[in-house]
């Protein structure tokens, strides 16, 4: 870890120097977003910073802070008013407030809290409003307009306070109102904080907090700042200032907090927080447990025990209580929990206390190393990280060593055998513990750049992730197995320690682990574990979600693995297209990327239509990113709340799950190509055209506007190149387009089986190709030569002869062999000019009357509707296939026009 | 030919006593070790009550072993339970053979049972449970071999319960197995149909359970549709009847064969080329559709030759398939029958294909392709011609076939199109005419309607 913190030490301003608690990388992600619209209005800063990081976080900076004097200015005035008691003045001040706090908000609560003078007079104006409204005297004097105005403020001063968020500001504030103003007791260690608080005004400076509702969590990491404090504000330290200076100042404040901790460490027990415990309380720094390696007195007296003090199950379990009861109190320190957990399980070793009191107190290490670091959206610091898999896994071990421990939620506390006995009984669960574990792994996946070398390292945990998620599988299973049954306190006897339920969630999650990665041939070993882990849950599992994902996960690793039609026959059968609209956003969009990997799928085996099918959901409306959940996409004129771009990044996949953008747009565009020319090329005469794909339309009217054809740079350009060969019946030059080192690497080379893809994608172009050329130019052959047209295109004569088979079967080309001499005749039968438009009217007519049909069966419809048949005869000639690509990130219905028939094919 | 044999197949779907003819009929066709087959018929024995034919085939097989004691035993015991069943249902039987009773019986058939089930209580003191006896009774008698009483019996019984009965599904596939067994075909025929009704109407079984029974039933179904002489429309009709018509909803059978048995699209398409062509056009198109669909689960000499005529449009591939399938059909039980006819059937649509894509073919090649010689080939499509079903000439010169231009002129399109366009028009007026009584809105439509048809008919004409 301290050589990552160099890495991002370096260059960077000393606020951070002080702010240890948080790897910076966070931070500027996390401000990233906000950052971009503060751009807008505030200034840019004087002193040029080339990190760009750097860059960021001064641009926010300034932003608070302007929000912060707009803010001050307006308590300025709304102090100013009451003191002479003008009522429109203070309503205008009030209104003001209110408004320019609601803009600062999104500033603020990113820095968790509400600045502290904000609250103040919040409290002042509601006093000054009860007591102007008890002085019943005074108020009849008042102008009615000014009576309004009063009753109305207090209405909404009321309401205001009555807000989640502001009411235990409120409250908190006015159990201590003065304290505040001499010693700031509770502060974030956030580098943006701190310099924005020096800017504040000496009167209050903000205290913060963390969201309401984890309050008790949030303040674990408190510092006091009552020394530093001064400084920092004598100086005035200004945003802009050189930061060699502000570096010092931080560094003068750690020592002598430090020094304060030395001091009172000796006198103070952690047990009983108290005000100047808070102060003593270091940040979870990590410099300092390297410097401070001494054992602190304070842990070694709350766990140490006296020398004729006998250490038995029962002293230790008492002790243990003592620091069970400490957790999520305000004011404990994590660090030291974990220390005196630990000096207790050498006691519990040293005396051969037995495993069961072990684990217990394993459980419990394991569960305050889950909260070390516990604010919100935070993930762990990785050394945490790599402590609390060191305890998973010791668990596991244990577990797995003593058949005798049975650990479960089903026992209660009280049910509890800790003591050396055949059988230990102890109240917990395991696969909470690993769920949870999962979920910090996702966290910090997502916090982490996933272009760094940062990333690299933390993904190298997965591997240690999988093997416990493995083991927890295999101790599950052979427990299973051995049925082994206990009996609960409750009325209901004995039951299995392992349910089958328990079962399916511990397969879940090696599904989820497992299902993404692509197993090398020729083991693909994966695939029948996925086969035996997903049918387990088929089977077993009694929640419906969990079966819908594991059936998706079975999809999207069959299509990893090019088993096609078993991958399209479950997703037939599982009937997910029904019901995804209304499960929740992590299932759509694990129901996104399958149906994304199956349409890859479908294009490497050849299947070119339902590849098709399969991804224009996808691809119409450009949205693929925001659906597949590997970027947050910026829509313009849509404003984002702050909590739905923080869900929308919550839902991020990290990095290494994230399927291929430009491999999926490049797959659809060559498939739409491949469908969409020959169509064409038939269809030249028809009188209403109806684009298969809109998106490739789009994508070649674009290129058309181009003034001239340079060579193509990028994919798309390189498919629109390919389509206008292909236009022409000229496959060599399409294929060249198409297969070529840049696409090579850009595209084809991302594919396990580049090679056959390559050949099928040959074949393919040749064919189509083929078809394509004997749409358009049929007009000016009379007879054509099958072994010509196989020269052309380089095909086996069998398999030209099979296409115009095809063709003159389904009556789209009208032709006839001569078999003798192996030749193509045509029929001339292309219209001339009159007959097409006839045939035109022809198809006109008929629309109409179809129409009208239409008018005739349409029930109940309204009077407007009859009214203007001939418009509805044009929109039905616009009308094109859906737009799809619905709302929400679930779509791909096109599958339910797959034409097999779905209905009913339950397992 | 062992490998395109579906017996191990289609046996796990059978009833045990149904398997026996597919295991005659394999011993005749010498394609398994004999020895094999009769270890297979006596394990099969095993769970019936048939001792004497199990005693046989040990015989077979043990030319010179001792004859198993359990056996006798067991024999000893199946005797006694027959009598005490016997008596048991004895006074039933006798009462239902009175000529009230039975008269009775045959008006009740479709009304309600328990009219009868009154009279014979009141009458001969026949209680519930009797009944219930007859259901055991039947069912002994069932796998004791004895087909024929077992299947009056069940029709008695399902005469005398009510249609919900508990006992009722297996009563039906009791009588359907008895039926086949006995070849009657047209009771079999007639218990297929009630079966089918019986699965569908009711509503209270899982959809797994569902799935289960329509999968027997396609299996069983096969011993009725292959042998009876409306048999073969009725399967194609099973599998792709929706399809043709216009409701939109899907097949459950096809559904069912696609998802628990892909090896019965051997019989379907099978069916389908002995259908009369004209009536199938579409049946056949959606067939290929699906063979192609489940090409990975199940293919074989069938099913490849529809694909090598309809997708790869590879006559040779198909000429070689079809001789493949000579051999299949003669060692499958059910496709004996009917080798002869799918031969002559297949050969038409070869080249009914060929004629739709060629424009002049030589006959030799023909001739090759359709698996006879020059002469009789020729001799073959003149036939055809003559029969008006082939629009050609030969030109016995340079020996080949002209095919008659099939090509449309752009007037006659448009004449083909248009052609029924006034008679719709003409309908729809009357349609909207009567809606216009009812509905006050129409005035608008009306006008709307008159100009379509001014603007149409001097166009036809």
């Amino acid at each position: 870890m301290s050589s990552n913190r160099f890495f991002f030490n370096e260059g960077s301003s000393s606020s951070e120097e002080t702010s240890d608690d948080e790897p910076q990388v966070q931070v500027s992600t996390a401000k990233k977003g906000a950052s971009k619209t503060a751009t807008k209005h505030a200034p840019k800063p004087y002193l040029a910073m080339s990190d760009d990081e750097e860059d960021v976080k001064r641009v926010v900076r300034s932003e608070k802070a302007k929000r912060h004097e707009e803010i001050e200015e307006i308590i300025k005035k709304t102090k100013h008013a009451m003191r002479i008691r003008d009522i429109g003045l203070v309503y205008e001040c009030y209104e003001n407030l209110t408004k320019a706090f609601d803009k600062a908000r999104r500033v603020l609560e990113k820095d968790q809290g509400i600045p502290r003078s904000f609250i103040k007079i919040l409290v002042q104006l509601d006093d000054f409003v009860n007591q102007c409204w008890g002085d019943r005297e005074w108020r009849e004097t008042l102008t009615k307009n000014n009576s309004n105005n009063l009753s109305a403020l207090r209405q909404k001063i009321r309401r205001y306070l009555k807000q989640e968020p502001l009411e235990k500001e409120i409250n908190a504030y006015r159990e201590r109102p003065d304290v505040v103003d001499e010693e700031l007791p509770e502060h974030e260690t956030s580098p943006v904080d701190q310099s924005a608080e020096s800017e504040e005004d000496e009167e209050e400076v903000v205290p913060t907090k963390g969201k309401p509702q984890d309050n008790d969590e949030s303040e674990s990491s408190e510092v006091s700042w009552d020394q530093s404090d001064e400084e920092s504000t004598d100086s005035s330290i200004d945003v802009d200032a050189p930061n060699e200076e502000l570096y010092k100042k931080f560094l003068k404040t750690d020592k002598s907090e430090k020094t304060r901790i030395k001091e009172s460490s000796g006198t103070k027990r952690p047990k009983k927080p108290s005000r100047i415990e808070q102060q003593v309380q270091p940040s979870d720094d990590e410099d300092e447990e390297g410097k401070d390696s001494a054992p602190r007195q304070d842990i070694q007296k709350l766990v140490s025990f006296g020398k004729d003090e006998e250490i038995t199950h029962e002293a230790i379990l008492k002790k243990l209580n003592e620091i069970i009861a400490m957790r999520g109190k305000r004011g404990t320190n994590r660090r030291d929990q974990l220390e005196c957990l630990k000096i207790l399980r050498l006691y519990v070793e040293k005396q051969n206390l037995g495993v069961g009191l072990d684990i217990k107190i394993l459980l419990i290490q394991i569960a305050v190393s889950f909260d070390y670091h516990h604010k919100g959206n935070e993930c762990l610091k990785p050394e945490t990280w790599t402590r609390a898999l060191d305890y998973i896994e010791e668990l596991l071990t244990l577990l797995t060593k003593n058949e005798n421990v049975q650990i479960s939620e089903n026992i209660s506390e009280e049910a509890e055998n800790l003591k050396k006995e055949p059988d230990y009984r102890i109240h917990g669960d395991v696969i909470t513990i690993i769920l949870k574990m999962d979920e910090e792994f996702t966290k910090i996946l997502q916090n982490a750049d996933a272009h760094s070398q940062d990333y690299v390292e933390r993904l190298k945990d997965e591997l240690r992730v999988c093997s416990i998620i493995d083991r927890l599988k295999v101790y599950l299973e052979s427990k299973a197995n051995n049925n082994v049954m206990i009996t609960t306190d409750s009325d209901s006897g004995t039951i299995l320690l392992v349910q089958p339920q328990h079962l399916c969630t511990a397969y879940m999650c090696v599904i989820e682990h497992l299902y993404y990665k692509y197993d090398k041939p020729p083991g693909q070993s994966s695939v029948a574990i996925m086969d035996r882990l997903c049918k387990y849950i088929y089977a077993k599992d009694t929640l419906n979600r969990a079966r819908a994902r594991a059936s998706l996960c079975h999809v999207y690793h069959l299509a990893l693995h090019d088993h096609y039609y078993e991958a399209r026959d479950l997703m037939l059968m599982c009937h997910m297209q029904d019901t995804i609209t209304t499960s929740d956003v992590a299932t759509q969009i694990l129901y996104n990327r399958t149906i994304v990997q199956l349409g890859l799928c479908a294009f490497r085996f050849g299947a070119i239509r339902e590849a098709h099918q399969a991804l224009v959901d996808m691809q119409s409306g450009n949205r693929a990113k925001e659906l597949l959940a590997q970027g947050v996409q910026m829509i313009r004129n849509q404003e984002r709340t702050r909590d739905q771009e923080m869900k929308e990044r919550q839902r991020l996949l990290p990095f290494h799950m994230h399927i291929n953008l430009e491999l999926i747009e490049c797959v659809y565009l060559v498939s739409a190509m491949l469908i969409e020319i020959p169509f064409m090329a038939s269809h030249e005469y028809d009188a209403r055209k109806r684009p298969i794909s809109k998106h490739f339309h789009t994508q070649m009217r674009q290129a058309e506007k181009q003034p001239v054809f340079g060579p193509p740079e990028s994919m798309r350009e390189h498919v629109v190149a390919a389509s206008r060969a292909m236009k022409t019946g000229d496959w060599s030059a399409c294929v060249n387009f198409l297969i070529n080192e840049k696409m090579n690497g850009k595209v084809w080379n991302l594919m396990p089986q580049a090679t056959e893809v390559r050949k099928m994608l040959i074949d393919k172009i040749k064919e189509e190709s083929l078809r394509t050329y004997l749409f358009t130019y049929a007009t000016v052959y009379d007879a054509i030569s099958m072994a010509t047209l196989a020269d052309m295109f380089e095909l086996p004569v069998k398999q030209v002869y099979g296409i115009i088979s095809k063709m003159i079967i389904n009556e789209e080309l009208m032709a006839s062999l001569e078999e003798p001499n192996q030749t193509v005749v045509m029929h001339h039968t292309d219209p001339s000019r009159t007959q097409a438009l006839s045939l035109q009217l022809v198809e006109k007519v008929f629309q109409l009357y179809e129409q009208n049909e239409k008018l005739v069966h349409f029930r109940n419809g309204e009077p407007n509707f009859y009214s203007r048949p001939n418009q509805q005869v044009q929109q039905g000639q616009q009308r094109n296939q859906g737009t799809g690509g619905g709302g929400g990130g679930g779509s791909g219905q096109n599958w339910n026009r797959n034409p097999r028939s779905g209905p009913n094919r339950a397992y | 030919m062992a490998e395109y044999d579906l017996t191990a197949k289609l046996g796990r779907y059978f009833d045990r006593h149904l398997v026996f003819p597919l295991l005659e009929f394999l011993t005749e066709r010498n394609i398994f070790d004999e020895k094999e087959i009769l270890q297979a018929k006596y394990d099969l024995l095993q769970c019936t009550t048939m001792v004497d034919f199990q005693l046989d085939i040990y015989k077979k097989l043990h030319p010179d072993g001792i004859e198993p004691i359990e056996l006798i035993e067991k024999r000893e015991g199946i005797v006694a339970r027959f009598n005490e069943l016997s008596e048991a249902v004895q006074p039933l039987l006798d009462a239902v053979v009175t000529e009230d009773a039975a008269r009775l019986i045959e008006h009740q058939r479709t009304s309600d049972s328990t009219l009868t089930l009154d009279y014979l209580k009141e009458k001969f003191n026949i209680e519930r449970s009797m009944v219930n006896d007859l259901y055991a009774f039947a069912r002994y008698v069932y796998d004791c071999g004895d087909y024929s009483r077992a299947a009056t019996n069940l029709g008695l019984y399902r005469a005398l319960v009510p249609s919900n009965d508990k006992n009722m599904m297996s009563c039906l596939w009791g009588k359907l197995a008895s039926e086949i067994l006995m070849q009657r075909w047209d009771d079999a025929y007639d218990d297929l149909n009630r079966l089918k009704d019986a699965i569908e109407t009711s509503s209270t079984r899982s959809p797994l359970e569902l799935l289960h029974q329509r999968t027997w039933f396609i299996h069983w179904s096969l011993f009725v549709y292959f042998n009876h002489p409306k048999g073969r429309d009725d399967l194609v009709q099973l599998f792709l009847g929706s399809i043709t018509s216009t409701t939109n909803q899907t097949n459950l059978y096809l559904n069912t064969l696609q998802t628990t048995a892909p090896h019965l699209l051997r019989y379907l398409a099978a069916a389908v080329i002995i259908n009369p062509r004209k009536k199938n056009e579409r049946t056949l198109k959606e067939l290929v559709k699906i063979i192609q669909q489940e090409s990975y689960a199940f293919r074989d000499p069938i099913t490849e030759f529809l694909e090598c005529l309809y997708v790869h449009f590879d006559f040779d591939g198909a000429q070689k398939k079809l001789r493949d399938c000579t051999a299949v059909l003669n060692n499958d039980f059910f496709l004996v029958g009917c080798a002869e006819e799918f031969m002559e059937n297949a050969r038409l649509l070869i080249f009914e294909t060929f004629c739709r894509i060629h424009h002049c073919i030589k006959i030799d090649m023909l001739a090759e392709k359709l698996n006879m010689s020059p002469d009789e080939a020729e001799r073959w499509i003149v036939n055809l011609i003559r029969n008006a079903s082939l629009d050609a000439k030969i030109d016995s010169q340079q020996g080949t076939v002209v095919m008659g231009t099939q090509a449309l002129s752009p007037y006659q399109i448009i004449i083909e199109k248009t052609k029924n366009l006034f008679n719709r028009t003409q309908s729809l007026a009357q349609n909207s005419e009567r809606k216009r009584d009812t509905n006050t809105n129409w005035s608008n439509y009306q006008t709307q309607q008159s100009q379509t048809n001014t603007g149409m008919v001097p166009f036809m004409e």
